[in-house]
């Protein structure tokens, strides 16, 4: 994957938005690169949506500055929207157009041609014959997919999407993904908030974790992943050996001929050392976002606030 | 601005097809123009429900030379107008004739007779009121009628008594010519001018109120949070004036044609219904009126229709939209008010004033065209104001529109919109 410019696609400085005494944002400071996938999670309420609205230009910032694309987002907002998709949390479209009048009405009134419409379509299975009904007859689900699509169609440098698999079934999903895999592929760049752990592990590069405003984490997936404690379960024939000494374990229980234990960290070590004929069955759970997230959820934020 | 238009475009033709699809607008504009028809031809219909024009009277005198030669010179003096209002005709029996006022046959039965003097005496049986103005003119028939009788009794030459009754020489100077000259027309440029008036505030009011409403709507819908990535404020502003304008034009339209429909379809009508041709024509109206009214009608329509929208758009929630938009209303009627005050005194000095003000000009310049008169002067400074005003609005509303449209759950509170309003957007 190539760095398409040095430019970052978005980056805040300071970001600060309060509405009278609530504190919607405050003192961000992100970077997304070019071309990368970028996830931003957070329970609701978190303010992801509100930081989407004061990139965009729909809310002014208390404090703090921004750019996008390397343009100022107080200044020069209306050349930043033209330049991005935007895809809103819980779109809303016109109840008496069709799906497709829907899409052509925002492509006419964006100006910017909707070549990658016809593949978004064909991906996300919506047919001419669905695209032709009234968007009041849609299910919500189809909805969904026409925002995906009217946020893509023009095949921007920069999505900004606000939990966009929001509504869509399982299959829809992996179709999304597998779109979300070719955009960045082809160098695009996609920010996009979400609250499913397993999509932001499945698709971003790095990933922002944001709490009442306020930035917990920001580092790749990866570091992410690599520093998550593991559940780890073995069986031994006979008496389970004295594994005191691997680097990583730690919580060593024993019952029996079954051992339970946690991990972290590199693997090879303790692999090494478990290397035994009288290993019978070895589990390692893989790691999940999930236990990073519920960390800084439940406070343990302390030891964790590592930029990456 | 070079980029306003074609979005603007767009934008007002969704909006133009939203409002005329709509069930609502079809069953509105078709109930709307059945009363339009048939406000046109209530004329013809009050003349059926009143009857027939004609008055019919019965002549009897016991001797019956009296009662043609009365029943001759009645018909005479009664029908001095182009049309024949008076039938008069000789009875041959008193009693036969008294049935048939009673029962509404004729309107009444004049009894000539002659007394011992000579002296005639006339006696009408009839139910006209005793202030009917009819009476009034078969009276001064009667009276026309017995001065030619004692004259005849006092011999004077039939010759001299024709010079007796001849006209009389009659004048009236006016003191100034062209005073008066618009109470000649009195009636019709009148009517108009109310009309017009009428027609401007109820349009202003319906119409304007449509374009508060839709934006509430998206707003509340959050259509709006889509749509103002792809177009800019004034764009959606634009297109939401021009859009709903249209298509309450085109309900107005509607109306309008099926009026003159039924206007020119009148005569045909009366001739149906009441057998003679009884209609009156479109009399003669100052027609260029129509001219500029179009001209202010649409740009104080567009004027108070954005300002409709920004209002529209500090509505949190569609059923907000009434409160929001009372001030709108306050001074629509002020307009109507002031025209309605202003005919009558069309040349006064704050009514040439007042109606130079975009606000009033729409309902004030039409009417003053039509009953009095305005200069070419007023006219280019009405519309330089006007296009001033819109311009002024159009930088305001898209302000307003802007800041109101995100503030999402929110009641706009005039301080959050005045420092939103200060913000470039």
């Amino acid at each position: 994957m190539e760095q398409a410019s040095a430019v970052p696609a978005i980056a805040t400085r300071g970001l600060t938005k309060h509405y009278g005494n609530v504190h919607a944002l405050v003192d961000l400071t992100i970077d997304v690169r070019a071309g990368e996938l970028f996830g931003f999670l957070g329970p609701n309420g978190s303010g992801k949506s509100t930081l989407i609205r004061t990139l965009l230009g729909f809310l002014h910032p208390t404090h703090g500055s921004a750019t996008v694309l390397g343009l100022e987002i107080e200044a020069d907002s209306v050349e930043i929207r033209r330049r991005t998709g935007y895809l809103p949390g819980g779109i809303e479209l016109y109840d008496s157009l069709s799906g497709a009048d829907a899409l052509e009405y925002l492509a006419a009134l964006q100006d910017r041609g909707s070549k990658m419409r016809e593949e978004l379509c064909e991906r996300l299975q919506m047919p001419v014959s669905v695209l032709r009904r009234k968007v009041r007859d849609y299910s919500r689900g189809m909805r969904q997919k026409i925002g995906v699509i009217q946020a893509l169609q023009h095949d921007p440098e920069l999505a900004i999407l606000d939990e966009p698999s929001e509504g869509l079934d399982p299959l829809m999903q992996y179709a999304f993904y597998a779109l979300m895999d070719d955009q960045r592929a082809k160098g695009r760049t996609i920010f996009f908030s979400s609250h499913i752990l397993s999509e932001v592990e499945r698709l971003c590069d790095r990933v922002a974790i944001i709490r009442s405003g306020h930035l917990m984490a920001l580092q790749s997936v990866d570091d992410l992943l690599a520093r998550r404690k593991r559940k780890v379960q073995l069986r031994w024939r006979g008496v389970a050996p004295d594994l005191a000494g691997v680097p990583g374990l730690a919580d060593v229980e024993v019952d029996g001929d079954r051992m339970r234990a946690t991990l972290l960290g590199d693997v090879s070590g303790f692999v090494r050392a478990i290397a035994s004929p009288s290993l019978e069955d070895l589990t390692i759970e893989p790691a999940r976002l999930e236990e990073a997230f519920l960390e800084y959820y439940a406070g343990d934020e302390a030891s964790e606030e590592v930029r990456g | 601005m070079t980029s306003l238009l074609p979005n603007a475009r767009h934008i007002a033709r969704r909006e133009y097809r939203q409002r005329t699809r709509s069930r609502t607008f079809v069953i509105v504009s078709a109930f709307l123009a059945v009363i339009g028809l048939g406000i046109a031809l209530f004329p013809v219909v009050g003349r059926l429900i009143a009857g027939d024009q004609t008055t019919t009277i019965a002549i009897y005198s016991v001797d019956a030379e009296l009662t043609s030669s009365t029943a001759l010179s009645m018909a005479h003096l009664l029908n001095t107008g182009a049309e024949a209002q008076y039938k008069v005709e000789a009875a041959d029996d008193a009693a036969s004739a008294a049935t048939d006022v009673r029962s509404g046959k004729i309107d009444g039965l004049l009894r000539v007779t002659r007394g011992a003097d000579g002296e005639l005496a006339f006696d009408v049986l009839t139910d006209a009121g005793p202030n009917d103005q009819r009476l009034f003119a078969v009276r001064q028939a009667v009276v026309q009628v017995n001065i030619a009788d004692r004259l005849q009794r006092a011999g004077v030459d039939p010759a001299q008594a024709g010079q007796i009754f001849a006209e009389t020489a009659w004048k009236v100077t006016p003191l100034d010519p062209n005073a008066h000259r618009l109470e000649e027309n009195f009636g019709a440029n009148y009517v108009l001018a109310y009309a017009l008036v009428i027609l401007t505030f109820m349009a202003v009011i319906t119409y304007g109120q449509w374009v508060a409403t839709s934006v509430a709507e998206e707003k509340s819908s959050r259509v709006m949070e889509l749509l103002i990535t792809a177009a800019t404020p004034r764009q959606l502003l634009a297109g939401k004036v021009i859009g709903n304008g249209a298509a309450g034009l085109t309900q107005y339209a509607v109306v309008v044609v099926a009026a003159l429909a039924g206007l020119l379809l009148q005569g045909l009508v009366a001739q149906y219904l009441l057998g003679d041709k009884a209609g009156a024509p479109l009399e003669d109206v100052n027609l260029w009126v129509f001219a500029p009214f179009g001209v202010f009608f649409i740009g104080g329509f567009a004027l108070y229709a954005l300002l409709y929208a920004g209002l529209g758009s500090m509505a949190s929630r569609t059923e907000d939209v009434q409160q929001v938009t009372g001030p709108m209303i306050f001074i629509g009627m002020a307009g109507y008010f002031a025209a309605f005050t202003a005919i009558n005194i069309p040349e006064a000095g704050w009514v040439k004033l007042v109606s130079l003000i975009p606000f009033f000009s729409p309902y004030m310049l039409p009417m003053r065209m039509l009953i009095s008169t305005v200069a070419p002067w007023e006219w280019v400074v009405g519309a330089a104001l006007m296009v001033i005003f819109l311009a002024g609005a159009l930088w305001l509303a898209a302000r307003v529109y802007s800041a109101g449209v995100l503030l999402y759950g929110q009641r706009a509170s005039l301080r959050s919109v005045w420092r939103a309003v200060r913000v470039d957007r």
